[in-house]
């Protein structure tokens, strides 16, 4: 039995004092990770990470001169680093959409940082060009109980030098100076940044060496392990020591399994029937699809490269717009219950199964 | 981000075609009436109309009139299960029984032409 305090174990009078439990999270964390963990598949580091940091900004023990976190995400494209995010910004805001992203391709060139800070004195466009990094946008999502911003540095790799120099000071001092002169706290920020780098060779792992391999992935207990140290030694290799110093936590994404990918398809469906629900409250109808359409959709919208990036949009393409069709044409009404199966020819079937409700129909 | 008003007195089909829209990363503004919709053009400035034909009260194309009596270029897509009407107020019919992927089409490339002129050539 290992020494230190175990997870979970009770607390304890001794004769020293009372033993205290340094791993327990507190109630608003649990169902913080509860949220994450419910819509997130298979990428429990990153979820342990910003739960960590969470914990801390709730117990108001982060740095004062410093972002409440710097988290890097390394992973292939597809494997769910932005999505963290969005989940993130919706499990404490309600909305996937409460951060701020710069998508640092859009920074390559020296002077694009003017869109970022704004232009400074001398320079055409000064007090004209808005800057993207006010104090304002940093707290336009905040509400009277939770003051802490979300901002994402997607794709950092392709940063230019004048953003990585930006980048290093918000990092390390939690400050930026505009192009107006004036300065922006981001020490209630949690900084998230993304890349791709190591990605390719990260998927080769994945799909069990160089070569055509083509089959799932074997459950491979090293595999995550040597993925991780690819994913970090690539990382290294690209960032320098000043900017790897700043970081709170690197988490590499890794690439889903077959049965993940299942997990996630599930998801996405459910988010579908949500959206109805949404859309139309209590006069909705439901929809479900048979094992055959959910493998046609996985087959579709997933691949090794991409992961399940193109999963939503197969989803949209071949459901969505399908049921949306019903309903415009008067086919399907609330209470109804549609079934969606595969036809011989390889279209999708949809099947009306039952009708709880009677409700008009119009098609105007 | 452009703007879109959908108008449809089927409440599910017009919360439903808002919700793809938004999908799709517009701004989609539902409404139930002509009414509501000339309501939501007082308060706010769209960029497109895409509007069901019959409704109770006034029509689609009513409302289209409405809206290029004050905007003479505005884009206007009607979406009606009958066949199209002649109406030079009109910029695109589009029928229901083939909404989707339809509509997305043509909310792209009404958004895309600089004119009525332009679509029409």
């Amino acid at each position: 039995m290992p020494n230190g305090p175990q997870p979970g174990a009770s607390l304890a009078e001794t004769a020293e004092g009372q033993t205290l439990d340094a791993t327990r999270h507190g109630e608003a964390t649990h169902e913080f990770e509860a949220f994450l963990r419910a819509k997130v598949v298979g990428q429990d580091p990153a979820l342990e990470a910003v739960t960590e940091l969470y914990q801390i900004f709730l117990a108001g023990m982060a740095s004062p001169d410093r972002p409440i976190g710097n988290l890097l995400f390394l992973g292939p494209t597809g494997s769910g680093k932005t999505y963290v995010v969005e989940v993130v910004a919706e499990a404490l805001f309600g909305n996937p959409h409460a951060f701020i992203k710069i998508d640092c391709a859009e920074f390559q060139e020296h002077h694009e940082i003017a869109k970022l800070i704004g232009s400074p004195p001398g320079y055409i466009g000064h007090l004209q060009t808005p800057a993207l990094l006010t104090q304002e946008a940093l707290s336009r999502f905040h509400t009277d109980k939770l003051k802490l911003t979300l901002v994402l540095f997607d794709e950092i790799e392709k940063a230019s030098e004048a953003l990585w120099q930006l980048l290093l000071g918000i990092l390390d001092k939690a400050s930026l100076t505009l192009g107006d002169n004036s300065h922006v706290d981001l020490s209630q920020c949690l900084i998230f940044m993304t890349s791709n780098v190591g990605a390719s060779q990260m998927v080769t792992l994945a799909e069990g060496g160089i070569g055509f391999a083509t089959l799932p992935p074997i459950a491979d207990i090293g595999l995550d392990d040597r993925i991780t140290r690819t994913a970090l030694d690539a990382a290294r290799r690209k960032f320098s020591p000043e900017f790897m110093n700043r970081l709170d936590k690197v988490v590499v994404f890794k690439t889903l399994r077959p049965e993940q990918l299942e997990q996630v398809l599930e998801l996405e469906l459910a988010k579908v029937q949500q959206r109805i629900i949404r859309a139309v409250g209590q006069s909705h109808f439901t929809f479900r699809c048979t094992p055959e359409v959910k493998q046609w959709l996985l087959k579709e919208g997933t691949d090794p490269k991409y992961g399940a990036r193109h999963l939503k949009r197969v989803i949209e393409r071949n459901i969505v717009y399908g049921l949306a069709n019903l309903v415009a044409t008067g086919q399907v009404t609330s209470g109804d219950c549609v079934s969606i199966g595969l036809r011989s020819d390889g279209g999708f079937a949809f099947t009306k199964v039952a009708s709880q409700l009677s409700a008009e129909s119009s098609a105007g | 981000m452009k703007k879109i008003l959908v108008v449809d007195d089927h409440e599910m089909l017009c919360r439903l075609v808002c919700d793809i829209l938004r999908a799709e990363g517009y701004h989609a503004t539902p409404a139930t009436s002509a009414a509501q919709a000339l309501k939501a053009f007082e308060q706010q400035e769209f960029d497109l109309l895409v509007t069901d034909f019959r409704m109770p009260g006034m029509s689609g194309l009513d409302l289209a009139r409405a809206v290029r009596d004050r905007s003479p270029q505005f884009p206007v897509i009607i979406m009606s299960a009958y066949e199209p009407v002649e109406c030079e107020h009109v910029t695109l019919w589009l029928p229901k029984q083939y909404l989707f992927p339809g509509l997305l089409e043509k909310i792209r490339y009404c958004l895309s032409a600089t004119s009525v002129e332009e679509i029409a050539r």
